[in-house]
Formats: structure tokens, sequence, C-alpha cells
């Protein structure tokens, strides 16, 4: 059986190869991206960038659920796009806001590159998931392995209540050292651990999507193209960062700011009123330091005026921004490429009662 | 011969008998101007102005007040220039002579201008504040405060926090931060429990809506 | 006026038995008599007939302008068949003449013997008529490829072009046998000296005796037209010479044209000092080569069309333009556009909910599950 093997090989003619059907395997070829008219609507609607070719843009779209194979899957893609999103998120924040405070920080962060709104972002995208993946599945397909209906995915389970010396955190409250020390960028200390070939989440491989298409976008076409593409996609979206406070007791807060700032002591003082002795007044009261207002607010009762026009003043403490900012990766470049680098403000800290 | 016709009184005019001929239209009258009617005479500005006048709403929070500008920015500058100048208008804008027959009313403008260039409330019995501001004490020495825990562990329910805090002319709240009494606080704990157990549906949910309201005081504004 | 009926007389009844005796047996017996009676009556005439001969002799010879006009007789067949007998008026009473000369004239067949055949199976070949054949004015099959299209207009270029110059008379010049594409491609084009008319400028007389030649000899009434009784290619060449020149010749001086640009409908070009009879011999120009250019390619333009060609090389434009087809997909496979376009993708098939199920990949998860519980799955 040798001879005519080497007849063959000599010949210069492969022996046949058996043709493996596309479902056996567990995601699209390579060469079905430049067949596929999905991928390519997906491309010229996000206005990618020409470098970036079709076929990366088809991995992007194949969570490791569906392929293990780590040349083929979004995962390492994901891993530098996520740290890419959070550090243009985070640079803006600061820099734009440099008095928030820690939590407000996280939660914004959350707000504009968190795993909700990378969802919200394919889906708006007009990204479709596959129903169960394969190699005969469109490449335009996000490609998962859904996780099966009826696993609890609450994350309450798995989460990292035994600490390092053994003892078991589960009942002790989350501070925010912790969540510096030990949380993501958001804050969380339960990041979804859970097994990827058990299935995911139509959110986890949404978000698993776009921080792997943020990583290819900035390996093929570079830092430019990827902040332009950050900024249309992600940093366009509105958010009032207003809403992402909640005081527990604004007028010592405000109190103890004014004190460490050495303003003079805030008192509340009645604007103007209406129907005290009705069923629904109305108080206005504002703040003062001294001659200077720093807040207003009204409510049914003055103190829910009092209260809500010591959160006014301290929202708008926190919510300061500065008039002209550099940001970080905007100095960044050899000589005259970046901008002229601008210390941000950074502020004490938050008020601490 | 001529037609016997109904003559018209033509004057000046040719004879012309024809029953058609139209009176003779009056000559173009002249129009002077009038002048307007004094209701919508502009008497204050005499060239066009914009008014504005926005409706009364929030201060927005995104608009930090002068105060809490940090040094380091351009826009307190501005703001200081712009608030000398105001009261530099509202200086200027001053009575004739100290007994003076202005009316009260431009008075009350003047206080108002100068007032509102400075940024601040008059403190007039306008905007009282609602809480009388207290000089703030810290005359309590250490032993005091080994006085007032030893009176609190004696006797509980004879020394209370109101009573202590008469005492040494300090705050309730002082007093609470002071000296505890854990015993008093669980009867108290379980008075009020026996309470809460007696309200009906209606009060249980109007209380509940109470915590939640006076927790989005904090948040919503 | 029509006839008025009359009631049956006693006579009639005579007449029955030589009345219509080989009416179809579907014929009842009062019809056949009324047959008969009209046959009679239509034959009874009092008055000279109007006409001599039948109404298609008549046609014809009104036709034609002429008295024995051709194609009397069935050309069909090739002989002529026997006229139906002309009615001439007796005073005597018609009786059973008219009828009986009727039907001895004409008796259906019974069988097919030495009947004609008229289409059929049988091939050109097998046929027996003398019928010349059929000059067929276009070929049935059009030209496709572009080279054969240009050789085309160029072919007919140089040929109107040079009959014009030679000064003959345009006839319908027939299909060519002889080739001179080659010949074709060598000529230039050039300007006359006056700047009115395109010439032909042949690179050596040799050229340009071989393509008069060519020319001529796919004219076959030129040597007749010329009235000269030889249709020798060098006595009719010798005519053209001799015979009065209606334009000069390519003169060296003037500029060159590439074919393309060969202006064939210059009256707008050279409206000044252009004379009528100018102008309609350029436009006779255009419409013998747009002629002659359908007879090479078999492509028909249509008017507007032909309107549009300035010169050659819009002609050459619009003769390449073919119908759009009229199935879609062929429409799409030939669509460039379309077929480039990335997110297009074109499918022979119909795409069914199983394919839209495959391409999701939920169709093999279905197939397992079928199988599973031993249900059939639909031939997919």
């Amino acid at each position: 059986m040798g001879e005519p093997i080497a007849a063959a090989a000599a010949a210069g003619h492969t022996t046949a190869i058996p043709r493996i059907p596309r479902e056996a395997l567990p995601s699209p070829p390579l060469s079905a991206a430049r067949s596929s008219a999905k991928l390519s609507a997906l491309h010229a609607r996000l206005s990618l960038p020409s470098r970036l070719p079709l076929e990366t843009l088809a991995r992007t779209l194949i969570h490791p659920s569906a392929d293990p194979n780590p040349d083929l899957n979004n995962a390492s893609l994901a891993l530098l796009g996520q740290d890419l999103l959070g550090y243009y998120t985070a640079e803006h924040l600061l820099a734009h806001y440099p008095r928030l405070p820690q939590t407000v920080l996280y939660a914004a962060q959350y707000a504009y590159v968190g795993g909700k709104t990378l969802a919200a972002v394919t889906r708006e995208w007009g990204v479709e998931a596959a129903a169960e993946p394969g190699g005969e599945v469109d490449p335009g397909l996000l490609q998962f392995k859904r996780v099966k209906p009826g696993t609890d995915i609450s994350g309450s389970s798995a989460g990292k209540t035994k600490g390092p010396d053994g003892v078991d955190r589960s009942e002790w409250r989350l501070g925010m050292g912790m969540r510096n020390v030990s949380g993501d960028e958001f804050g969380d200390i339960n990041a979804s651990s859970q097994d990827a070939a058990a299935g995911v989440t139509l959110e986890d491989a949404s978000k698993t999507f776009v921080r792997a298409l943020v990583g290819a976008v900035y390996l093929h076409c570079g830092q430019l193209s990827t902040k332009r593409f950050y900024a249309s996609h992600f940093l366009s979206r509105q958010l009032d960062l207003s809403t992402l406070f909640a005081f527990r007791t604004p007028t010592r807060d405000l109190s103890r700011l004014c004190a460490r700032e050495g303003f003079e002591a805030p008192v509340a003082r009645l604007l103007s009123e209406t129907g005290r002795l009705s069923r629904h007044p109305v108080f206005v009261v504002g703040v003062y330091s001294g001659p200077d207002k720093l807040g207003e607010g009204a409510g049914a009762s003055l103190d829910e005026a009092r209260t809500r026009a010591a959160a006014a003043a301290l929202k708008s403490w926190y919510l300061y921004s500065p008039e002209e900012v550099t940001v970080p990766s905007e100095a960044e470049g050899k000589g005259d490429q970046g901008k002229r680098w601008v210390p941000c403000m950074v502020d004490c800290g938050e008020v601490i009662a | 011969m001529s037609t016997t016709l109904p003559l018209r009184p033509s004057i000046g005019r040719a004879a012309s008998n024809c029953l058609s001929a139209r009176p003779p239209r009056p000559a173009p009258h002249k129009k002077t101007p009038h002048p307007p009617a004094p209701a919508f005479a502009n008497t204050t500005q005499p060239q066009d102005h914009i008014i504005y006048n926005p409706p009364s709403s929030a201060p927005n929070v995104y608009h930090t007040p002068l105060k809490f500008l940090p040094k380091s920015d351009r826009r307190r500058d501005l703001l200081l220039a712009q608030q000398r100048a105001a009261q530099a208008a509202a200086a200027t804008y001053k009575p004739l002579s100290p007994f003076s027959t202005a009316s009260p009313a431009a008075s009350a403008l003047a206080s108002l201008s100068a007032s509102a260039a400075s940024g601040e409330a008059p403190p007039t019995p306008a905007s009282p504040p609602i809480r009388v501001p207290y000089e703030k004490k810290y005359h309590l020495t250490p032993p005091q405060l080994e006085e007032m825990r030893k009176l609190r562990a004696h006797d509980p329910r004879k020394w209370t926090r109101v009573r202590l805090a008469e005492k040494f002319e300090c705050s309730q709240f002082f007093v609470s931060l002071v000296c505890q009494a854990p015993q008093i606080k669980a009867e108290r704990d379980a008075e009020l429990e026996n309470i809460k157990k007696r309200w009906g549906r209606q009060k249980r949910m109007a209380r509940e809506d109470r915590v939640k309201r006076k927790e989005s005081w904090g948040r919503d504004a | 006026m029509r006839r008025l009926p009359r009631l049956q007389q006693s006579i009639d009844l005579l007449l029955e038995s030589t009345g219509y005796p080989h009416a179809p047996s579907t014929m009842c017996r009062t019809c056949r008599l009324r047959a008969a009676s009209q046959a009679r009556r239509a034959a009874f005439s009092t008055s000279a007939p109007r006409y001599k001969g039948s109404l298609t002799d008549r046609l014809r010879n009104r036709l034609f302008k002429k008295e024995d006009a051709p194609g009397t007789g069935n050309l069909a067949y090739g002989v002529a068949q026997p006229q139906a007998p002309e009615v001439e008026v007796d005073d005597s009473v018609p009786g059973e003449e008219a009828p009986r000369e009727y039907a001895n004239q004409y008796e259906p067949a019974s069988t097919w013997d030495n009947l004609e055949w008229v289409g059929g199976k049988k091939s050109k070949r097998d046929r027996t008529d003398t019928r010349e054949e059929v000059q067929w004015f276009m070929p049935r099959t059009k030209a496709t490829k572009p080279n054969d299209i240009a050789a085309a207009v160029r072919r007919a270029l140089v040929e109107v072009l040079s009959l014009q110059e030679a000064g003959v008379h345009f006839e319908a010049l027939r299909l060519p046998t002889v080739s001179i594409d080659d010949l074709a491609a060598e000529v230039q084009y050039q300007f006359s000296t006056n700047g009115h008319d395109v010439r032909l400028k042949y690179p050596s007389n040799e050229v340009k005796s071989e393509l008069l030649g060519s020319v001529i000899l796919s004219i076959p009434n030129a040597a007749e037209v010329a009235g000269s009784e030889s249709s020798d290619a060098a006595a009719s060449l010798e005519f053209q010479s001799t015979s009065a020149v209606v334009h000069e010749p390519a003169s060296g001086s003037g500029k060159t044209l590439p074919w393309k640009e060969v202006p064939l409908n210059s009256a707008n070009k050279f409206a000044v000092g252009l004379q009528s009879d100018n102008v309609m011999y350029m436009r006779l120009i255009l419409w013998q080569i747009i002629k002659r250019v359908m007879q090479l390619t078999g492509i028909r333009l249509a008017d507007p069309k032909i309107q549009r060609c300035d010169t050659a090389g819009k002609l050459f434009h619009e003769l390449l333009q073919r119908p759009k087809p009229t199935k879609l997909a062929d429409a799409l496979k030939i669509d460039n556009e379309l077929t480039t376009l990335n997110n297009v993708t074109f499918s022979s098939r119909r795409v069914g909910p199983i394919d839209k199920e495959r391409q999701v990949g939920r169709w093999k998860v279905i197939e397992r599950e079928l199988e599973n519980r031993g249900l059939p799955v639909t031939m997919s």
C-alpha cells in the first residue's frame, strides 16, 4: 500500500480528506466570513475602519463557550477590550468630575461600560444571537452556549465568602475599602466566575462581544480609531450623574464639608412658602454659608425642604467640572502627537461624616 | 335738438350728460403719521431690547456656586468681576438726596438690585433661618463626661438623656454619643414593637411610606 | 338590397333532384333545397358582369397597377390552378347547368394521394417546388461579441462611404460573401477639404481596389444599374472610375479620424453653408450605414436609439447594449453592482424555514430531538 501513496505524494496530490460537515465544527470556518451578508452589513453599519478584517469581526462574535479554541474565540480580545473601556471611562470621569465620591464613580462606570449597558449596545447595533453554536451558523450571529433554563444565576452562591485566612466573610459588611481592593472596575467582588462550558447568559455573551470588538479595533487600527469608536458609541450616551447620588444624612455631611473647607456653618433659610396649614404645603428652603447660597430645595415639610437643599448643595460640590480638561490618553504620543498635558485636578476626597 | 335727459349738475366738467357719470373721486388724503396710543408708547427703553424673564425653577446642581469653585478656576474671577460690576451699578443707582421723596418702590428696587448683584439673600425677615443658629460649645471636659457616664449608668431612668443634656448644657445627641444605656434601649424597643404590632394595615403602610419618603429626600434632589 | 324571399314554387320541387346532389348528409332536405336555390339565384343575374376576373385577380392588378400582374395563379403550388368559372349571364334560364358546372369542378378527396404537402416533416431539401430562395434581409442570429460588432460597423462604414465616393446610387446591399474585415481595419477616415464630409483614405491602391472589388461583388445589381452588360469586377471598376465622380476623393491634407469618431449625422455640426440636399445626403448615409450594420450583425436598433447616434462610436456603443434579460435571475447574474456587494447573498433556491433554522443553528437540535423521539424528519 506504500506504492500508491508514494506515487501520489510524488505526483504532488494529497490523499482524499474526508469532508467534515459544517455542523460538526464548533464554529464557522474563517472562509465563511467573506460570504456572510450579516457580517458585512454589521461592519458597514458600525462604520468600522477597513483595516479591521471581516475574519476578526467574525472572531469577536464567538464566545469561549461556543468554541474553546483560544485562537478562534473572543476571550483574549475581550480581556484587552475590557481594560481599554475601563481605562477610557475612568479617565474621563476622573478628569471631568474630580470630586465624585467613590460609590458614584463605580456606578457611573457601570452605567457607561457595565454589563447591562454593553448588552443594550449589542441590541442597538442589531447583533442577533444564534440559537445553538455550530459550524453551519451564519458568521454574523453572536455564538455562545446558552445557559439551561432553570439554572440559578443570581450569583449569591458563587462568591468569595472565604478569605485567604479561611475566615468566613459572608456576614461581614462590604465596605468601600474591600471594593477598592478586591473588586473589579465596577467595585463588584462577586465577579462572574461561572464555568463557561455550562453556558452563559445573553448579557454575558454580549458584553464579551463588545469588549472583544473594542480590543480588535485597538489591535488593528490603533489608539486614535479606538478612541473615536469609544467616543461615538459609549461616551455619547447620556448619563445624568446627579441621579446616582443617595445621601443618608445630607445636612450632617454638608456641615462637615463646610467645616473642612473653612466655610461658615451652613444655615437653612426659608425663601418662600405656601399653604403652611393646608394639606399640601410647599416650602422652598435655601442653604447659606454666610451670605452665599449653596443650594436650594423644595419640600412638603420644613425638614424635607432643608434636607433636599443640603443634598442639592452637596451635589453641586461633587459635580464640579473643570473648564478645560486634558485626559491622560490624549497626551500620549511622542513629541507633538499628543495634546499638551495639563495636570488634572485631584480632590482631597469625599466628605465622610 | 337736445334729448330730454335729467340734467345733472356737473360743475367744472365738460357738458357730458351721460347718466353713468361717476361722482368725482376725492383727492387722496395725505396720511399723517399718528402718534402711538399712550398705552403702547415706549417710554422706558428707547431702543429694542430683550426681556429675559425665565420661569422660576430650582437651580441646576451642575452650576457650581462661587464658593465651591476651587481657587484655580477661571470662572471664579469672572463671577467676581461680574458681581463687582453689578454692585457698582447698584451703588450708582442712588436717590438724589438723603431726604429724598423717592417712592418706596424705587428704594425697594435699589435694595433688591444690590442684593441680587452680590448673590446673597438679604438678611431680612423675608428669609428667616429655619433653625435658630447657635454657637457650638465645646466646654465639657473629660471629668464631666465621666460624671455623665456615671450618672447614666447609675440610674438610667432618672438620668435620662434629656435631663443630662439640660444639666451639662449640651445636646441630647452628644449625650447619646457619650454614654449608652443598653437595657433602657431594649425596653424602649420592646415597647415600640408592641405598639407597632397594634397598628392596622393602613397605619403601617403609611409609616413605611414615610420612611421611604425620607430616604428619597437624599436621593432625588 | 337583399333578395326578397319568395315562396317555394312547384317548379322547385322538380329541381330538387338536380339541386345539390353532393351536399353533406347532415343537411336536411329543406336546407339542401335552399342552398340549391340560393346558388341558382346567385348565379342568376340579368345584368352584365361588372368586373372581369375574380376578386383576387382584380386586387392584384390594382396593387401592381398593371393588367397582367405577376402571381396570377396560386404561387404556392407553382401551378396555376384552374380558375372558378366565370358565370356569364344567359337569357335562358340558368337551370341545371350552373350547379352542374360547379359540381364538376370541385370534388373533395377521400384519400391523400397526389395532394400537396403543406409544412410538415419534409426538410427543405425534399421540397420539390421551384420557389426561389428567400433572401433574408438580416441574419437570424445576433452578433454578440464586441469584436464582431466593431468589425461590422467598420465594414459598413467602408462600404457605404466607398459607394458614396464612387457615386453609385445606393441599392440594397445583400448579405456579404466576402469578408473584408482586415482590410476595413486598415482604412482611415478623413475630413475632406471642404470640411463637410468624411472621406476614406486607403493606405494603398491595392487595398482600395480590393475593397472596392469586394464591395461591388456584394451588390448584385450594381452592374445592371451601371448599365454595362458584363459583371466583371474590373469592368465595373473601370466604370466607377470613369463615371462622373460626384465627390472629390480624399486628399492628403485633413485630419485623420479614428473610426469611432466618424460622424454619421453631421448635419448639426456643419450647419453653416450646408445645402438642403446635402443634409438629406448625410442622413441617407446614416440610414445606409445602419441598415448595413443591421444586415451584418442582425441587431435591430429602435428609432430613438438611431437618432442618438451621432458618431460611429456611439452606434457601436448602442449596438453593444444588449436588451435587458426577461428573467430576474438572469438580470441578477449580470448585474455586477449587486453581485459584488458584500452584504447581499444570492440563493439558487427559495430560502425556506429549514434554511432559516439552519442559519441560526437550531436545525440540528430539531433533527436530534425528532430522531430521539422517533419522529420523521422532513427531507431537507
